[in-house]
């Protein structure tokens, strides 16, 4: 089964004042198709985590293992950025392939594969336009089904739907987990957003102010499939303010304001 | 507009405000140029400075761009080579061939050598330039999709810097023209710089005036045609 676990995890590095650390000790395990939300506060390391497990960054402390896949080796794993993460160069089509053509996939296959995901995010018409041409929720749908596409077994999520504004967001969560329901990958989902955390994670994983450690790990009790309606529900409300009053707690320590 | 000035040009001379000795009429200067072209003249040294251009161009630039690849992404390889390109750009490229002479003669390999550096340089700079501005999530996205070294150089490294090397390339035709006609004046006995200081020397103005508008000519449709090109290479920057 696909899975990682991390164990005391650590990473920090030198700035003109000394060393800054970003993270301390985070562990913590996932495996199987789940969806893990990690919400914090801004600047606790939370993309610096994502940046570990895609294997961009090494910790400078502890251990990251994973599951081995069928042939020996660390799962693939797929990143979505924000913003700014699809080529201005390439078209839409060759953006979603490019996973694919990194792969050594053959051009005929990969553009029918492409063109296949399109359709399931609605932009087959866009196939053969550039990224410029398109608004920047059409764009992130371009990067999800890229990492959709590519067919790898962990799916690293980094405050994907950030730049977008509510009606959009939530249009776009939909068709993230519409998809998701379909393929079931291992996900790992980063977010600011405590209801986008709930609504979409099998369980939260609250990190603190810098350096940024796991403060707690809440699990989701919704079953899925999940409707977005999901977060008027008595118990994610109770969650919700939970989790609000662990980030209050954080952001009241580091600004140095007494409770 | 321009055939305004050149009308009011012509009338000034043949009122006589303005002397022919040094301000030759238009119609004189038009009928000058439509016989050097006629008699093969330009043709032939128009042949010669467009080969030393074009050599120097494609030598300058392709090292300059190499360079400037490597330079952009190895940091220990851009602080040694640094101060060695910061001591030798701001040189007159020409005041250079007398020395470039001494090793390589007075043939053809001294002039394409200044030539080609005063390609180089622009084109170094500016790759050097794109490349270290390459957002770094490029690289993160190539990355954890298994980009190999290959990969990252055609897929991202290259159209990723473009832009920018393409305003190096457009500063590096410029040059080569300017280094292209000094170089012809100083030591060539073809091209059209040649002819300018021939013209010159012989004080045969009407042919001065009219090879200074076959370079200029020269110049604006070569640079417009890397402007078009340009347009058609980075459509994604329109």
């Amino acid at each position: 089964m696909t899975g990682f676990v991390c164990e005391s995890l650590g990473f920090a590095y030198p700035t003109e004042g000394g060393v800054t650390e970003a993270l301390r000790d985070v562990s913590f395990a996932a495996s199987g198709h789940e969806i893990v939300s990690v919400v914090g506060p801004s600047g606790c390391g939370k993309t610096t985590l994502l940046k570990i497990l895609a294997g961009i960054l090494d910790p400078t402390a502890g251990t990251l293992r994973f599951s081995p896949d069928g042939n020996g080796n660390r799962p693939k794993r797929a990143l979505v950025f924000q913003d700014h993460g699809v080529f201005p160069w390439l078209t839409v089509a060759d953006n979603v392939a490019f996973g694919l053509e990194m792969q050594g996939v053959r051009a005929a296959e990969r553009r029918q594969r492409a063109r296949r995901f399109l359709e399931r995010v609605g932009l087959e018409e866009f196939a053969d336009r550039l990224p410029h041409e398109l608004s920047v929720g059409m764009r992130q749908r371009v990067g999800i089904a890229r990492a959709f596409v590519s067919d790898f077994p962990i799916l690293l999520l980094d405050e994907p739907f950030g730049a977008l504004d509510a009606q959009t967001r939530l249009l776009l969560q939909e068709e993230l987990l519409g998809i998701w329901q379909g393929e079931r990958k291992l996900a790992v989902f980063i977010t600011h957003d405590i209801e986008e955390a709930i609504l979409l994670g099998d369980r939260v994983l609250v990190m603190s102010g810098r350096p940024g450690r796991i403060l707690e790990e809440i699990p989701v009790p919704l079953p899925r499939p999940r409707a977005l309606a999901a977060p008027d529900r008595p118990e994610v409300t109770e969650i919700k303010w939970h989790i609000w009053h662990q980030l209050e707690k954080e952001a009241r320590r580091q600004l140095s304001i007494p409770d | 507009m321009i055939l305004g000035a050149l009308a009011v040009w012509e009338i000034l001379v043949r009122i006589e405000v303005l002397s022919p000795l040094y301000f030759p009429p238009p119609t004189a200067v038009g009928r000058r140029l439509w016989q050097l072209f006629a008699d093969g003249t330009y043709v032939a040294h128009g042949r010669a400075t467009l080969y030393r251009m074009a050599v120097g161009l494609l030598v300058g630039t392709s090292l300059g761009f190499l360079l400037g690849v490597a330079m952009g992404r190895s940091g220990p390889f851009r602080r040694i080579l640094d101060p060695i390109v910061g001591a030798i750009y701001p040189i007159p490229k020409i005041a250079i061939l007398p020395l470039v002479m001494i090793f390589l003669g007075i043939g053809e390999s001294s002039k394409l050598f200044v030539v080609a550096l005063g390609a180089f340089f622009p084109m170094l700079i500016s790759t050097l330039t794109g490349v270290v501005h390459i957002p770094s999530i490029y690289f993160e996205v190539a990355k954890t999709y298994g980009s190999g070294p290959l990969d990252l150089l055609r897929r991202v490294i290259l159209p990723a810097s473009l832009p920018t090397v393409l305003g190096g390339f457009r500063i590096a035709l410029n040059s080569v023209i300017h280094i292209t006609i000094a170089v012809e004046i100083v030591s060539a006995v073809t091209g059209l710089g040649s002819l300018v200081w021939f013209s010159w020397e012989t004080l045969d103005v009407e042919k001065l005036y009219a090879t200074l508008t076959v370079i200029a000519v020269l110049g604006v449709v070569t640079t417009h045609t890397v402007n078009r090109l340009s347009q058609k290479l980075v459509p994604w920057r329109s």
